[in-house]
């Protein structure tokens, strides 16, 4: 085995890290049984990770894993939470190379509208009054705006000074996150001119750019992966980009006959089946993919993490 | 417990909650067929089915008004099996036009921009249309027992608290600020709300432009018409709720972390005045030991004890958790089934699981 190292420093400068840049023996990426994945594939090229999934497939895992992937080779990482998931979720982990932030419509909102109006007593004002925050709950899709915009202030330049190397949001699951990429488009459509439709404009031509990739998390069942593609489709119409999907809790492939006589054979046989007939499907398709298997035996959930993405190949 | 299956069939309503992910769709669909098979004319409501179940239960063919089909099983059924698609637009834009006192009323709201395009956006807005249309269902007395598959959400709570979210949003307090008796244009009471309002409305001009305040203003004063409908809809669905013929089932899965909002679940629920029929557990992993029944020592072999071990350490803390719910309430444990290309299959083989004899 051949290692290389580098001491870099983190972004927040507390302290120094050694990264492991490139351990392998063969050349080739491989996957669980030595099959090569998709050769010459760069992943995570881009700035921001937009991680989505039907719920329950462990779509919050996977972003913290990618941001734990892409920390290896980035300096500045951000793992965005919308849901306070990750809050007691490193505590037995001594050290994390990605900082997590916890965003909600509100507080984005909130800063945006204090970046604007400058003195903070107008903004606190604004969002007291209320007449005010009974048309802001109303006012369908602006949240979802304020985090987009938030998400998106670096590339356009307006707003709230955000700065960062990569950015991972762990969004909602599927439909809640489709109709937040839908809200810009929604909002340019009916408001016309002002800056709400400049800003909506702004934000669809962040998502529409190479800096912005769309995740998508599925599980090996073929019906929940289908769905899946059915919002990988829209999301493709919306944004002109194919997503990149990782399959998760992958059972274990074994190369040797089975005895379908032996109900667990059988069933660890079934599961093979699927998850072929599932990466056929994404090929089929031409979306790009990782996998990433069950884990059972992480110790902390940094471990947990290294774990999920050990087969993931960053070019 | 054994004939738990039984008492909740006796239901008129079963209400299937749990979050997301978790295979509520599945599950009321199974419950659909068993009961169809006792003999029982059964309305399966789904919000966001899997485009293979949709299919395969005839829900493909739909028109706005027509979202409710008979489902022919291969096995002949007893009773009737029907199933349902909550299009939450069209049971919206229907509640708006009942819900209006005239048609002009009706269409300044349903030809205001922002409804067109965002309604569905509005929070409780999915919650109240799947209530609104298992009520519609209800009154019609052509059911023997209506299954309510809910919204996946965050919180399984959030059907019962949503609807009236969307009702408080239009309060009748705040409702006064725009619309008065003489007239009812935003020029004439922007003179007369008080400055720190005026101060506001001029920062969210600011941030969004007139074009988009005028059109928020429009939207919130032409909801005047159906607010007390809602209102009033509201309290009827929570009416039947609180009936002996609701059932409650919450659906979660074999997660330590799904199952203590299982019990969070379960006390607010019991806040609220309603009680738990059942619990399903779902997905679990069969992890019984007759299912090894080789004696070879090899990969497979270990690789079952490491995932055995796994889910034991699961179900060491999934216990405890089982411990705290009430006792009463049935507490069933469905295993995994391979989901197969004919998804009424996988459904079928679920509805299989359940301890009754048809």
């Amino acid at each position: 085995m051949h290692y290389l190292y580098r001491i870099t420093k983190t972004g927040s400068g507390l302290s120094k890290n050694i990264h492991l840049i490139s351990c392998n023996f063969f050349c080739f990426p491989l996957n669980l049984l030595g099959k090569p994945l998709l050769s010459g594939v760069s992943i995570f090229q881009e700035e921001i990770f937009f991680v989505t999934g039907k719920g329950g497939v462990g779509k919050s895992s996977v972003a913290a894993a990618i941001a734990h992937k892409i920390a290896k080779t980035s300096n500045d990482v951000k793992l965005v939470d919308l849901d306070q998931y990750f809050r007691n979720m490193f505590e037995q982990d001594k050290q994390i190379d990605f900082s997590v932030e916890e965003w909600t419509g509100m507080k984005c909102l909130s800063e945006y509208v204090d970046h604007l109006v400058k003195l903070r007593g107008l903004g606190k004002l604004f969002f007291d009054n209320p007449v005010m925050s009974k048309l802001l709950n109303i006012a369908p899709g602006l949240f979802e705006l304020a985090i987009l915009g938030k998400l998106s202030s670096k590339q356009r330049e307006h707003g709230p000074p955000l700065s960062y190397d990569k950015l991972i949001l762990d969004s909602y699951a599927t439909g809640h996150s489709l109709s937040m990429l839908k809200a810009p488009f929604v909002m340019a459509e009916s408001i016309t001119r002002g800056p709400m439709h400049v800003q909506s404009q702004g934000i669809i031509s962040v998502l529409q750019s190479e800096a912005f990739q769309p995740v998508v998390v599925v599980t090996p069942e073929l019906m929940a992966v289908e769905e899946s593609i059915e919002l990988a489709t829209e999301i493709e119409r919306l944004l002109g980009k194919k997503s990149l999907f990782v399959i998760n809790r992958i059972y274990k492939e074994f190369a040797d006959l089975p005895d379908l006589e032996n109900p667990w054979e059988k069933f660890l046989y079934q599961k093979k089946n699927e998850l072929d007939k599932v990466r056929e499907l994404l090929e089929a398709k031409s979306y790009q993919y990782l996998e990433s298997p069950l884990v059972t035996n992480a110790e902390t959930s940094l471990d947990l993490l290294e774990k999920m993405g050990a087969q993931w190949k960053i070019s | 417990m054994e004939n738990f299956v039984d008492s909740l069939l006796e239901k008129k309503v079963l209400i299937s909650a749990g979050t997301g992910g978790v295979g509520k769709t599945s599950t009321s669909a199974a419950l659909g067929i068993l009961a169809a098979q006792k003999g029982l004319n059964t309305l399966v409501l789904t919000i966001d089915p899997a485009k293979r179940l949709k299919t395969a239960l005839g829900l493909d063919n739909l028109n706005d008004h027509n979202s409710i089909v008979e489902v022919k099983l291969e096995r002949p059924m007893k009773g009737k099996l029907y199933a349902g698609v909550v299009n939450a637009k069209a049971v919206f834009d229907d509640f708006v036009t009942e819900a209006s006192p005239d048609a002009e009323s009706a269409n300044q709201l349903l030809n205001n921009l922002l409804y067109k395009k965002l309604s569905m956006g509005l929070q409780g807005s999915q919650e109240f249309t799947s209530l609104q249309m298992f009520y519609k269902a209800y009154e019609s007395n052509e059911y023997d027992l209506i299954i309510v598959d809910t919204p996946p959400a965050q919180h399984a709570l959030d059907f019962l608290e949503a609807p009236e979210r969307l009702s408080k949003l239009f309060d009748e307090k705040i409702l006064k600020w725009f619309v008065s008796e003489k007239e009812g244009s935003f020029g004439f009471i922007k003179k007369a709300i008080r400055t720190g309002t005026r101060k506001a409305f001029s920062i969210l001009e600011k941030l969004t432009g007139d074009q988009f305040v005028d059109e928020i203003f429009d939207f919130f004063v032409s909801m005047k018409f159906i607010r007390s409908a809602l209102v009033t809809r509201n309290q009827q669905i929570a009416r039947l709720l609180h009936s002996k013929e609701v059932g409650f089932l919450l659906i979660t899965a074999y997660d330590v972390k799904k199952l203590k909002h299982a019990i969070e679940f379960n006390g607010k629920l019991q806040d609220l005045g309603f009680s738990l029929a059942a619990v399903l557990v779902n997905r679990c992993f069969p992890a019984e030991d007759s299912l090894y029944l080789s004696s070879a020592k090899n990969e497979k072999q270990q690789y079952y004890h490491e995932l055995k071990d796994y889910y034991k350490k699961e179900e060491a803390s999934i216990e405890k958790i089982n411990d705290e719910f009430p006792q009463g309430i049935p507490v069933f444990k469905l295993m995994e089934v391979i989901s197969s290309t004919d998804p009424l299959k996988t459904v079928e083989e679920m509805a299989q699981q359940f301890p009754w004899r048809i």
